[in-house]
C-alpha cells in the first residue's frame, strides 16, 4: 500500500493509495495526533509493547523551514469536509468524506510521521508560529480489556 | 515572528510532566523542578464540560459511587517525553462504577489536587465517548493518554 504525506503551501498533501485528500495543515496535526492513538490501541492486540512508536525516526521533525513573517494563506481549498480514523486492531483505518482505507498500525505509524511533518511544514508556510498543546486519550473499560487479554 | 524551538517544548514538557529541570532559563540550571514533585491526578468529565476557560478540576467531574482521580507520578517513570509528545507509561485505572450512572465520558483532566475543586491545568478529549454503566471500569491503557505541541 502507498501511503504518504507532503505539504502544499499552506495544505497538506495525504497519499493513501488512489486517495489524495488535501487538508488544512490544522487538521493535519489533529489527524496525525489521533492516527497515533488509534495505532497504539492497535498495537495493544499484538502485544507490541506501547512505546513501539517510539522507533519511528521523528527526528524528521526538524526538517522545517523558518516560519514566514505574518500570517498568509494560500489560495488552495481542501478537497474533502470531513475525516474520521478509526481503529479495527490490528488495522487502523483513515476516512475521508466517508471514503477509507485500512493499514496496519506499523504502517498507520509512519504514516502518523509524515502527516505530522507535513503539517508543521505548512504550519511554518502560513506563518503560524502557535505552540497548541493537545491531549487525547483512549479510555477503555477495564472488563472489555480483560476480556480481550489486553491486561 | 517567534515560537519556542523544539527543544524547548521538550524541555517544557520535561518540567511539567517529569519535573525535570527547564535548562538554560536564566541561567545554566533554569527553572528547577518543584521541591515537592507531586503526582499529576486524572479525572474524567462529561458532557464536553471543560475548555480553555475552565479552571476548576470538579468543572462536570464525573461523580459516580467508586470513581476516583488517578495518580501519576510527576517523574521519568510517571511519563515519556519525545519529539513534542508526551504520553503514560503506565495503566491508568479509575474507579469501577457501582452506581450513580450512566455517566458518557467526553473529556479527560489533568491537576495536582487528588479531589474536590483543584485547579485544571490540562484538559483534552478522549478518542471515543465511552458510556459508563455499573460494572464499567474506565482505564487508560499505558500510552493511551497522549499529549502534543504543535
Amino acid at each position: 500500500m502507498q501511503v504518504g504525506a507532503s505539504d502544499d503551501q499552506d495544505m497538506v498533501e495525504i497519499i493513501l493509495d488512489d486517495l489524495r485528500p488535501r487538508i488544512t495543515y490544522q487538521s493535519a496535526l489533529e489527524i496525525e495526533q489521533n492516527l497515533r492513538v488509534a495505532c497504539k490501541h492497535a498495537a495493544r492486540y499484538d502485544r507490541a509493547p506501547a512505546y513501539f512508536w517510539r522507533d519511528v525516526n521523528m527526528e524528521d521533525l526538524n526538517d522545517c523551514p523558518k516560519p514566514h513573517r505574518g500570517f498568509r494563506r494560500s489560495m488552495l481549498v481542501p478537497n474533502v469536509s470531513s475525516w474520521e480514523i478509526k481503529a479495527n486492531p490490528p488495522l487502523v483505518a483513515l476516512f475521508f468524506d466517508g471514503i477509507g482505507r485500512e493499514m496496519d498500525y506499523e504502517l498507520g505509524i509512519k504514516l502518523h510521521q509524515m502527516i505530522r511533518r507535513a503539517g508543521r511544514r505548512a504550519k511554518a508556510w502560513g506563518g503560524d508560529t502557535s505552540g497548541n498543546v493537545r491531549m487525547l486519550g483512549n479510555l477503555t473499560n477495564a472488563e472489555d480489556d480483560y476480556r480481550l487479554g489486553l491486561g | 515572528m517567534s515560537a519556542f524551538t523544539n527543544l524547548a517544548e521538550d524541555d517544557f514538557l520535561d518540567l511539567f510532566f517529569t519535573n525535570v529541570a527547564f535548562p538554560n532559563v536564566g541561567d545554566a540550571a533554569g527553572l528547577p523542578p518543584s521541591v515537592g514533585a507531586n503526582n499529576l491526578h486524572a479525572s474524567l468529565h462529561v458532557s464536553d464540560g471543560v475548555s480553555d476557560t475552565s479552571t476548576l478540576q470538579t468543572d462536570s467531574e464525573v461523580a459516580y459511587t467508586g470513581y476516583g482521580r488517578v495518580a501519576v507520578a510527576r517523574s521519568v517513570s510517571g511519563w515519556t517525553v519525545a519529539s513534542g509528545t508526551v504520553d503514560n507509561d503506565s495503566l491508568m485505572q479509575f474507579g469501577e462504577m457501582t452506581a450513580g450512572g450512566p455517566d458518557t465520558i467526553t473529556d479527560v483532566g489533568l491537576g495536582f489536587a487528588t479531589s474536590g475543586a483543584g485547579v485544571l491545568q490540562i484538559w483534552g478529549q478522549v478518542a471515543l465517548d465511552l458510556v459508563v454503566n455499573d460494572g464499567v471500569n474506565p482505564q487508560f491503557a499505558a500510552g493511551a493518554l497522549d499529549v502534543s505541541i504543535n
